[in-house]
């Protein structure tokens, strides 16, 4: 770790506010962007986001230094995520929501951002495919290119659940991409156990 | 036929050494489910592959000062009304405990003559007491009471100073810890 950041953690744990406000400017993108992949909207990742850094203030005392502060603070914000999608059960991105941020963006090359809109739109769409767990599980394969150890420490889950959970997960995430882009081929029962 | 191995190597291709790429690219060639999964798993992981989602919303670290400093402000609220709520439901309690003791052991009858007893006799208990207070000053020195007097108010100061202060630092800062 840093020593710079470890010596706003240890600063942190002293009680000072300041010192946990710049841990905060440091991981803000990282939470964010966990919270938006596992909600699929923008006000409900930052309401979740700011909802993970007051917890993490409040829990700050008790993290143990040896571990990684950014998979503790991933594990937070995904356990809260995962809370919430349970409650809620969202399936699928608000249309809205996201017609709203395509149209509020202001950029000199809005054809551009469209399509990156739409990328984002079609990563949401596969990713609503999968339950709250592997999609954490995968969330922070792909995009925080956490180990699998990293994944079980943050989920709270032995490494041969993550294994299996990402396996399912992959799978999922192919055969509904699959039956977005091609014809879906009729699944064989009991062909093999895999299938 | 049985995908399983394929179906693992497929998604984990990096991991694979040269002879089980040649393996697998036999066996999808042969297998149309394989060919199909694999190819829709190159275009997932083109998607997965995408640079990372826009920053976080301008002003979040503003925002999250703001609510912390609200949050914090609510949770010295409740631990005050905490404190205030065991402090009289101690009283009360106590207040009830004694209440039940004193008729556990007086029977009414008893309490309710001697509390007529002792509204009679409180204007004759009231100039006795007078009297003492009387007596008892005109035999203390001036001196002696004055520097009684100013003892008392003095600790009486200091004890409410401390008071105040306490239920200040309670109600600005909290009870560190909780």
């Amino acid at each position: 770790m840093i020593n710079h950041e470890m010596d706003m953690l240890i600063r942190a744990q002293n009680g000072d506010e300041e010192a946990f406000t710049s841990l905060v400017l440091q991981y803000q993108n990282p939470v964010y962007n966990l919270c938006y992949r596992m909600l699929g909207n923008a006000q409900e990742a930052e309401d979740a986001a700011q909802e993970t850094f007051w917890r993490a203030y409040q829990a700050i005392r008790r993290y143990d230094r040896n571990r990684s502060f950014a998979t503790w603070l991933l594990s937070i914000a995904a356990h809260y995520c995962i809370d919430q999608q349970r409650k809620k059960r969202i399936t699928t991105m608000d249309i809205e929501d996201w017609m709203e941020e395509v149209i509020a963006d202001h950029s000199p090359e809005p054809e551009k951002q469209i399509r990156e809109s739409e990328e984002r739109q079609a990563i949401q769409s596969l990713l609503s495919s999968l339950n709250p767990q592997d999609r954490a599980a995968v969330i922070l394969r792909y995009w925080y290119e956490c180990s699998e150890e990293e994944i079980s420490q943050a989920l709270q889950l032995s490494v041969s659940a993550v294994k299996s959970r990402l396996h399912r997960a992959r799978l999922r995430l192919a055969q509904q991409y699959q039956s977005q882009h091609y014809a879906m081929p009729e699944r064989i029962h009991d062909e093999s156990p895999a299938f | 036929m049985s995908h399983l191995p394929f179906e693992n190597w497929i998604f984990e291709r990096e991991k694979l050494t040269p002879s089980q790429i040649s393996e697998l690219e036999a066996h999808v060639k042969s297998c149309q489910q394989c060919s199909q999964l694999q190819t829709a798993w190159k275009g997932v992981e083109v998607l997965l592959e995408k640079p990372p989602l826009a920053p976080a919303p301008p002003q979040f670290v503003n925002r999250f000062q703001a609510n912390l400093a609200q949050r914090k402000a609510n949770r010295q609220k409740r631990q005050i009304r905490i404190i205030l709520f065991g402090l009289g439901g101690s009283f009360i309690l106590l207040s009830i405990i004694l209440v039940v003791r004193l008729l556990w052991s007086v029977p009414p009858a008893q309490i309710l003559s001697d509390l007529i007893g002792w509204i009679t006799l409180a204007p004759q208990r009231w100039s006795e007491l007078r009297y003492i207070l009387y007596y008892w000053g005109s035999q203390i020195p001036p001196l002696t009471l004055l520097v009684f007097v100013l003892i008392l108010v003095g600790w009486s100061i200091l004890l409410l100073t401390l008071w105040f202060l306490t239920l200040q630092r309670l109600s600005h800062q909290g009870v560190r810890g909780q």
